[in-house]
């Protein structure tokens, strides 16, 4: 999907309006990365229509926010856009399946084949019944990832993914979503809080 | 596979469940007895309670005692008596009721032997309670009109139309009746007049007919001796604001007055004004559970602020969540609506059938589908705007535009 944020916010930092702002075509995949508190989880909030300090005007596929509806919102959600936040955003009381089952939920034609694959490659143990609010750190945002993975997507967001993993886990989590990226001919918006070496982030924007 | 389980239940908490279970069953009782106390007040005659006369009218006799089975000009009223009502402070108009000096019966045409002996009464037209455009007699007239007490008609309706097996009536279908009046001449012939009941009253405890009739009929047919004009009983027109002098001379003067006597009608009231009362509780009580149960969704909205935001991330609709929050208490609404009409119907149809020698219930069930119509079409007004209310919250509590 094509995003385009052309900030109006008056910075704090020396970064000009035209620096915090981007376009992003179906192609590019965007880092945001900064140093903790620059603003970067304020541009994934506001791409997700989450209330954000941020000031500006976005554009999906040309199209601006500020004349969402309600429905906009949820069918852009639903169908457009997959995340990954860095409060993960899962269901405390559900364990792993229903975590994963509520977000299935919403398509009549999802492959549960698929999901069990994503769901072994990311080693999320096999009906483990523990709620989500019992897992480790590590398994919650596998489990996050896991479930942005499963849906259908032009444009994934991706807020420091990978901050409670091992390297091991990382490097596999990162070889999953390259494959689900190229499978969905999508994007992605990554954040991180230095300038990532991932090998698909073909433009950055430092905040 | 997955497991597709109610996730919702989870993740919106049940924590409603109790107080919706306690105001379904509050709203089981609401709806029910709104039903009852709806269909019985349907048939009332609402007339009757929005008369706003200031006038009083009462009809007064002399005591009697022993010594009148002897002396009966004492049980006269004399025209001293009447003057002297009439000039009492409160009081607007006095009357003499003339009663018949004839023997007379009256039965149903074509059932002569079903008769009843009665006496007949007259009074001047302005102390009727009815229209009385109609109520007049002359001698070329074929058909005498009467006015019969109410009291007579339940009487009727209560304890003889059971008794003998016949068919109870309204007011209105007593009017279709063709009657007979079989009046003894001095001659010792009978002359039998058509009649037709005119309109019912609750005012007078007899059968009425036209004063002309009365005055003529005295004159052709009571002897000699009775023929005169005086009266045991008088109608008296007191202002309801001013009536002390009245009532002070009635106890001194040791009359009766007929109206003390509370009959079927005023019982029938009270009745109906219970009936009012019950049915303003129970809507009451059925609004009241229906707020408890959306005052139990807005707790919950408050509640799960959290994982409704998480919901809708996803790419759950409001209307979705909405939808679900409202299924929980849905579910405990139509069972308790659904309930109190099935047992309301049950309830009332036994009553029907038992009070079918006594009162007429007609049109039973085009005004039971009604009351349900009604009942229903208010539940879902409810249900409709408490839902809007809802998703409105919802919409207000996580606002997801975009600030520019």
């Amino acid at each position: 999907m094509k995003i385009e944020f052309c900030s109006t916010y008056i910075p704090k930092n020396n970064l000009s309006n035209s620096q915090r702002s981007f376009i992003l075509k179906e192609n590019e995949n965007l880092n945001i990365f900064g140093l903790s508190g620059s603003g970067k989880t304020s541009y994934v909030n506001a791409l997700l229509g989450i209330p954000s300090t941020l000031k500006g005007d976005i554009l999906f596929n040309s199209k601006k926010i500020n004349t969402f509806s309600h429905q906009d919102w949820t069918d852009l959600r639903k169908n457009e856009i997959s995340f990954v936040l860095q409060n993960l955003q899962i269901f405390g009381n559900l364990d792993i399946d229903d975590n994963i089952q509520i977000v299935a939920n919403l398509y009549s034609d999802i492959d549960y084949s698929k999901i069990h694959y994503i769901k072994n490659f990311l080693n999320l143990a096999p009906q483990n019944p523990r709620k989500a609010k019992n897992l480790s750190l590590g398994e919650r945002q596998r489990l996050a990832i896991c479930r942005s993975l499963i849906r259908p997507f032009s444009t994934l967001i991706l807020d420091e993914p990978f901050s409670h993993l091992d390297k091991e886990n990382t490097e596999k989590a990162t070889l999953l979503i390259n494959e689900v990226l190229k499978e969905n001919n999508a994007n992605v918006i990554f954040t991180s809080h230095s300038k990532s070496n991932w090998q698909i982030l073909n433009k950055s924007l430092l905040v | 596979m997955f497991k597709s389980s109610k996730l919702y239940g989870v993740v919106l908490s049940r924590g409603i469940r109790v107080p919706i279970i306690f105001s379904s069953v509050s709203l089981f009782i609401g709806t029910f007895l709104s039903i009852i106390s709806f269909f019985f007040i349907s048939f009332i005659d609402l007339s009757t309670f929005f008369s706003e006369a200031d006038d009083i009218f009462y009809v007064v006799s002399k005591d009697t005692k022993l010594i009148h089975t002897i002396n009966k000009e004492k049980l006269y009223f004399t025209d001293e008596d009447l003057n002297q009502l009439k000039n009492l402070n409160g009081v607007k108009n006095v009357s003499k009721i003339y009663t018949s000096k004839f023997p007379s019966r009256i039965y149903i045409s074509g059932l002569a032997n079903f008769y009843s002996e009665i006496f007949l009464e007259a009074i001047d037209n302005e102390f009727l309670s009815v229209d009385t455009t109609n109520f007049n007699w002359n001698q070329n007239k074929k058909r005498l009109p009467l006015i019969i007490s109410n009291e007579f008609l339940h009487l009727y309706n209560y304890s003889f139309s059971g008794a003998n097996n016949l068919p109870v009536l309204t007011t209105e279908s007593a009017k279709f009746i063709p009657l007979k009046i079989e009046i003894g001449s001095k001659l010792g012939s009978l002359e039998v007049y058509s009649a037709k009941v005119h309109d019912f009253s609750d005012r007078y405890l007899s059968i009425l007919v036209p004063k002309n009739f009365m005055i003529w009929a005295n004159n052709i047919f009571a002897d000699e001796k009775n023929k005169n004009s005086k009266s045991t009983k008088i109608i008296v027109e007191v202002d309801r604001k001013e009536f002390t002098d009245f009532i002070t001379l009635i106890d001194d003067k040791n009359y009766i007055v007929q109206n003390n006597k509370i009959g079927i009608s005023e019982n029938l009231k009270l009745l109906n004004y219970s009936l009012g009362l019950l049915l303003l509780i129970s809507i009451g009580i059925l609004l009241i559970s229906f707020f408890f149960i959306y005052l139990a969704n807005m707790i919950l909205i408050e509640k799960e602020q959290k994982n409704i935001q998480k919901l809708q991330l996803i790419g759950y609709s409001i209307r979705e969540i909405q939808f679900y929050i409202f299924k929980q208490s849905f579910v405990g609404i139509f069972i308790a609506i659904a309930f109190s009409i099935i047992i309301s119907i049950i309830g009332l149809v036994q009553i029907t059938e038992l009070m079918n020698n006594f009162i007429i219930l007609d049109n039973f069930k085009i005004r039971l589908f009604i009351i349900l119509f009604v009942i229903l079409a208010l539940s879902i007004i409810i249900i409709y705007f408490s839902n809007l209310y809802i998703i409105k919250n919802i919409k207000k509590n996580h606002k997801t535009s975009f600030i520019s």
